[in-house]
């Protein structure tokens, strides 16, 4: 703890604090204003100016949503997508990422290059999109998953950090008798929580936050993940949303303007709880792949 | 092969085994799609497919330098992206000095943290929550102009106003997430020179210019090639923003080439043109990162960094 100085603050302090109080609260108003939108009576919200509290506290929009049938089937998907995605791309990139930091493996810089250059060239939306037809992906829940196994630029993270583990902690560990593969598991990957976390926290938030390969590659509703339920009812008229919205509808407290800002509540809040707690890592992992790129 | 070359590869083989994977998805999802080009130069049909469509060599190109959307998307796509970078390519590099002054305390790291906030939350979000407040008769802005006596204005109907609309969002976004490599490029600095500066009695600016900036300005010349070499493949006016921004009154301003290449491929299924257009962005991103790799490389050479 820093010792409390006394209340002599500079100019230059002065206007710092107000520049970031005001950046902080430009910030966070948007994502405060939809909160209390939330939880706000549609009516009221109708007639009176909503600013900085709700319009007559209510939990009835939220109870409104749970009667859309879609909002489970999109949760459970984006659940899926998120945590089956980060498992995975975390386990592809972790043991490419470990044999490429294996600078004397014979190959390595031409397998390196194979695998970063991809990310520089491309054939574009279309040929993908073809392919993907092809290997029968369209309508097929792994299309969220498959593709997304392994990133250049994470790739790029964990070999730098695996970089820094010293040499000696395998070779003392295969002198023992370990194989290559108790190696990785036991020893290196322990090791590397720290970047498995940074791996984890970015894949986690860009399988949550995705919903154009939704778009794309899903006709069918149930398959459709929370981004593209709240893509829908955004975009979607008065009309159109009160039919999409099975069961009891109460329209004196719900309006489709309420009914938006809590889906948005709902796809937004996850994130904004999590990132915090991963701050300090995503911060080294940043600083780590700009150095190398 | 000579024996120890062999030894080696036989020494590794586990670490092959742990490629496989990774190099198998590669192959298939971003090499094979590679193959697909060829429809840029075919006048592609679904039934005949890749390889029977009549092939026609430049054709979709030059129907492309002929078609006024593709021109506006390109205008939209550099003139986003130029007012972009012209403006909000140095507020990050100030906010960060100014977090850099701060000392540290709960105030200090909750600020922070705030600001990364946007980075994270999907433009689909984004854009709805941009809508909400901005809109004309209920929009909080508008309740503001308003209450001081102005007039109402449809923000997003305006397509004079969308640039500045997207530009300024944009920036909000991702200005906290930028400030974290400035950050840790004024943390390397050594303290001794600012205690050696304050000794000569140089003021807080003088630090700054003498100081602070031209310690900076290896990362910031990096970042500034960083910026460049990724305008077309992974620049903050992305399609994700661009499709849920924009609308039906604004999009002579708003449809960028990503917007127009799934308009057209997509939506009106012109696979052969949509191919050629990918394969244009995909040009100008090449010539991009080998340009600014060329030109960040002569740069390290001339010892400046």
């Amino acid at each position: 703890m820093t010792t409390r100085r006394k209340r002599k603050m500079s100019t230059s302090q002065l206007i710092t604090s107000v520049v970031m109080l005001f950046l902080a609260f430009v910030t966070i108003y948007p994502f405060w204003y939809c909160l209390i939108y939330s939880f706000s009576d549609a009516q009221l919200a109708a007639q009176t100016n909503i600013v900085f509290w709700p319009a007559g506290f209510t939990l009835q929009n939220y109870r409104s949503i749970l009667k859309i049938g879609q909002i489970y089937s999109a949760s459970s998907i984006s659940v899926f997508r998120t945590v089956a995605g980060v498992v995975y791309a975390v386990m592809i990139t972790g043991l490419a990422s470990y044999a490429l930091s294996q600078r004397r493996m014979p190959g390595n810089r031409a397998l390196s290059l194979f695998l970063i250059i991809p990310m520089y060239i491309s054939g574009g939306l279309l040929p993908t999109y073809v392919l993907m037809n092809k290997l029968r992906l369209f309508n097929n829940l792994l299309v969220y998953i498959l593709p997304h196994g392994f990133w250049a630029f994470n790739m790029l993270i964990m070999r730098t950090y695996f970089d820094t583990i010293p040499a000696e902690m395998a070779e003392s560990a295969r002198m023992d008798g370990a194989s290559d593969w108790t190696i990785f598991f036991r020893i290196i990957f322990p090791l590397a929580m720290p970047v498995i976390a940074v791996i984890a926290m970015f894949t986690g938030v860009w399988q949550w936050n995705s919903w154009f390969d939704a778009q794309l590659y899903m006709t069918k509703p149930e398959l459709l993940p929370l981004q593209n339920v709240l893509q829908a009812f955004l975009r979607r008229n008065q009309a159109d949303m009160v039919s999409l919205m099975q069961g009891e509808i109460r329209p004196q407290t719900v309006s489709p303007e309420t009914i938006r800002m809590t889906i948005l509540i709902v796809t937004v809040l996850p994130i904004m709880f999590v990132y915090p707690f991963f701050q300090k890592h995503f911060i080294r992992g940043v600083m780590i792949g700009a150095v190398k790129a | 092969m000579d024996v120890a070359l062999r030894k080696r590869i036989w020494r590794y083989r586990t670490m092959y085994l742990f490629l496989l994977p990774a190099v198998i998805l590669i192959v298939v999802f971003s090499y094979a799609p590679m193959v697909g080009l060829i429809m840029a130069f075919e006048d592609y049909d679904i039934v005949n497919g890749m390889f029977r469509s009549p092939f026609v060599g430049f054709e979709n190109f030059k129907h492309l330098f002929r078609d006024a959307d593709f021109l506006r998307s390109l205008r939209n796509t550099v003139a986003l992206n130029g007012i972009h970078i012209a403006i909000g390519f140095t507020l990050p590099i100030g906010l960060a000095i100014l977090i850099f002054e701060m000392q540290d305390s709960a105030f200090k790291r909750i600020t922070q943290t705030i600001t990364y906030l946007p980075h994270f939350v999907s433009w689909v979000a984004i854009a709805g929550i941009v809508y909400k407040l901005l809109d004309e008769y209920t929009g909080v802005a508008n309740i503001l102009l308003r209450a001081l006596d102005r007039e109402a204005i449809p923000f997003m109907r305006r397509p004079d106003l969308f640039w500045w609309i997207l530009i300024i969002v944009a920036i909000w976004k991702e200005i906290g997430w930028e400030t974290i490599i400035y950050l840790a490029a004024l943390s390397g600095i050594p303290a001794e020179q600012y205690e050696a500066a304050v000794v000569d009695g140089a003021s807080k600016w003088q630090q700054l210019i003498y100081i602070t900036l031209p310690s900076i300005a290896p990362t910031i010349g990096l970042m500034f090639i960083f910026t460049i070499a990724h305008l077309v493949t992974n620049s903050p006016i992305s399609f994700g923003a661009i499709y849920n921004m924009r609308n039906a009154l604004v999009s002579e301003y708003s449809d960028t080439l990503d917007y127009y290449i799934f308009l057209q491929g997509i939506r009106r299924v012109r696979y052969g043109i949509a191919t050629a257009m990918g394969l244009l962005r995909g040009l100008a991103g090449l010539v991009l990162v080998l340009g600014a790799n060329g030109i960040s490389r002569r740069i390290r050479k001339y010892g400046a960094f």
